[in-house]
């Protein structure tokens, strides 16, 4: 037998899964066979060490629960297991980045496909808590790297924005920027405002106050709060976003800082709520993969799936969701289309996470100093 | 002590010595197990991160920023007040309990306890319906022609006790009804059979009495109170703020767990204290309902 067949042979074994790769690489290099050889033959086929691919593979996917993490689970998770029948999902709920730092300490992984918030992933904790995605398989230069801070360890997967909510009915104009926000004379009623020192009311009180998307980070935070304090006792403060779409729908107050989705899904449901699109603070929640994850490769792959120009607009069929990956705005789905901030470019302000990953310790304090005051 | 010195016989008759392990006392030991296991180690492995991680300058906080002391007086004034309503709420609903008739014990026990099984978060935007400026409250108060503007219900002071008390009702309502049950129902006519009015003798007899029961219902509200979280944030205004919410934002969001820890050991000191002070203030004994000193 000459050696290339006999490697064949190995190739072959190894391919439906009756060799391991380390058995594989012993009987290869027993062999002779090229180092470079045996390595292209490796990456080809994929999979863990254990198995070859082909080989039930369990992902935990873990999001924010709710409405939201069902839409997910009905864009994505079905699809790609229907797809790869070897690949079967577990959930949990919700994200909690103490949590994934608790496992990555300990050394015992639990969580692989984790949706996080803007706020996390960056700086030095990207290398400590999260795997570093690969850009063959993640198509890094699609999604938007532009507007959306991908640190190379975590991936864009829904584009939301912070937006301005009013109730039509109680206002006789509609507002069309956020000074109209800061505006109570004009427009009357009170407001509805995150109680959190990165939920952008700060990035709305600069814009309102004239400040262009250039010379907003870093910000000037004692003109932001000089420009709050203008309405201050007028803004009703929120902690969760079921709050802050219950104001709006009660009419405690007549506008109302939320997300876009959460408007969407009210006004779906009957409440009589609009979202101002003149201006909105964009960001997005990312997909990352904690460090020490048992299924590296598998939740990788399907993390690459999921941002590909093919499936990142899936998500909008159920939800007013961007798409992550730039090439899939066309196929966003014209359900929520209006409501979507990829539809919105010119007024977005991408909320700059890399200067909240530097000063929220510092800045934070200070908020809760003023605001509770 | 035995039977020789009452009959002076020579029986040897002596009690048997109480062994300290017998059979029952090691049923104690899985519950004591799971105590050391999962509270007590987790506890030392808290207080060792808030002087390791990455040091005792963890503590410096309190001084360098005047926000966490601040909250944490918020936070234990509210808890404070919110004890004294619970139980001047509760004393006299536990006292009507005890005097009611099977029935209506139970219905009263009832009333106290369904809510107590239904989530917290639901009762708290039970609440905001009720006592928001749109609320039902207000809007029929204005109906009604007896108010112009919507009276400021929520996002105060008031909107806080009042969801925080109604939420911590039944930890107050039962060990006091629990106590009061154990107290000899003659002891209140004895003492008025011997001349004391009704109020004396609800001072002098009963009230000493049902203090282990105050005390603890008191302590369990109070403990409970200053970890409250939700609630306070629903209801009240950020100057309500109370201080889970700083270690929450330490531990979970800024991932520095030994600032968290830190934090969480501080107060738990502070309340340990305050309740040491509590203790020199009553008496240990009543407030235990023990004999000290005997």
């Amino acid at each position: 037998m000459t050696r290339d067949d006999t490697l064949n042979d190995l190739t072959t074994r190894l391919k439906t899964g009756r060799l391991t790769r380390r058995e594989f690489v012993l009987r290869a290099v027993a062999l002779g066979v090229s180092v470079s050889a045996i390595g292209t033959v490796l990456s080809a086929c994929g999979g863990d060490d254990e198995a070859a691919s082909g080989d039930q593979v369990t992902l935990a996917f873990v999001s924010w629960g709710g409405t939201f993490q069902e839409a997910q689970t009905k864009a994505w998770l079905d699809p790609y297991s229907k797809e790869f029948p070897n690949v079967k999902f577990v959930q949990d709920e919700p994200t909690e980045y103490a949590k994934i730092q608790a496992m990555v300490e300990s050394g015992n992984v639990t969580w692989d496909a984790v949706d996080i918030g803007n706020d996390f992933g960056l700086g030095a904790n990207a290398a400590e808590l999260c795997e570093k995605l690969d850009p063959a398989i993640v198509p890094m230069d699609e999604l938007q790297p532009d507007k959306l801070l991908t640190t190379g360890y975590r991936a864009p997967i829904h584009v939301y924005s912070t937006v301005v909510g009013y109730r039509p009915d109680m206002l006789d104009t509609a507002p069309a920027s956020f000074a109209d926000f800061f505006d109570v004379e004009k427009f009357p009623g009170k407001r509805g405002a995150y109680n959190w020192v990165m939920g952008g009311l700060l990035e709305m009180a600069l814009i309102a106050d004239g400040v262009a998307l250039a010379d907003l980070y870093p910000l000037d935070t004692d003109r932001a709060y000089k420009k709050i304090d203008t309405i201050k006792d007028d803004i009703v403060w929120w902690d969760t976003g079921a709050q802050s779409v219950q104001l709006l729908t009660d009419g405690e107050v007549a506008m109302g800082m939320s997300w876009n989705n959460r408007i969407v899904t009210a006004r779906e449901e009957g409440a009589a709520e609009e979202i101002m699109w003149g201006q909105h603070i964009m960001m997005a929640d990312y997909m990352m993969i904690p460090k020490g994850s048992k299924n590296v490769e598998e939740a990788m792959k399907f993390i690459g799936w999921m941002c590909s120009a093919e499936h990142a607009a899936d998500l909008s069929k159920y939800v007013a969701s961007g798409p992550g990956n730039e090439l899939a705005i066309p196929k966003t789905d014209p359900k929520f289309l209006a409501d979507i901030p990829t539809e919105h470019l010119d007024g977005a302000f991408p909320q700059d996470d890399q200067f909240w990953a530097d000063n929220y310790e510092k800045l934070d304090p200070d908020w809760q100093n003023w605001v509770q005051a | 002590m035995g039977a020789e010195d009452v009959a002076g016989g020579t029986h040897e008759v002596r009690p048997p010595r109480p062994r300290i392990v017998n059979g029952w006392a090691v049923t104690i030991l899985p519950g004591f197990a799971f105590l050391i296991a999962f509270f007590l180690i987790p506890l030392g492995v808290m207080i060792w991160r808030s002087f390791t991680d990455p040091g005792p300058e963890n503590y410096k906080i309190f001084v360098e920023n005047e926000l966490y002391l601040r909250v944490l007086w918020t936070t234990l004034r509210t808890s404070a007040i919110v004890t004294v309503v619970t139980l001047l709420l509760a004393y006299p609903y536990a006292y009507l309990m005890l005097r009611a008739g099977f029935k209506m014990t139970a219905i009263l026990g009832g009333l106290v306890l369904l809510p107590f099984w239904s989530s917290i978060l639901v009762r708290t935007y039970a609440w905001t319906v009720l006592l928001q400026d749109s609320g039902v409250i207000n809007d029929v108060l204005q109906r009604l022609g007896i108010i112009e503007e919507p009276l400021s219900l929520m996002r105060n002071d008031f909107g806080v006790t009042l969801g925080m008390s109604h939420i911590l009702l039944p930890f107050m309502v039962f060990p006091i009804y629990a106590v009061m049950t154990r107290i000899d129902p003659d002891v209140v006519p004895a003492a008025l059979s011997l001349g004391a009015r009704p109020w004396r003798a609800f001072v002098r007899v009963f009230w000493p009495l049902s203090l282990p029961g105050v005390f603890a219902g008191s302590l369990l509200v109070f403990v409970l109170s200053i970890g409250f979280y939700i609630t306070p944030a629903l209801l009240g205004s950020p100057s309500n703020t109370m201080y889970s919410v700083l270690v929450v934002d330490k531990v979970n969001r800024q991932l520095q767990f030994g600032l968290g820890s830190a934090m969480a050991v501080t107060l738990l000191v502070v309340t340990l204290l305050l309740l040491w002070v509590g203790t020199r203030v009553v008496r240990l004994g009543d407030v235990l309902g023990v004999e000290i000193g005997q």
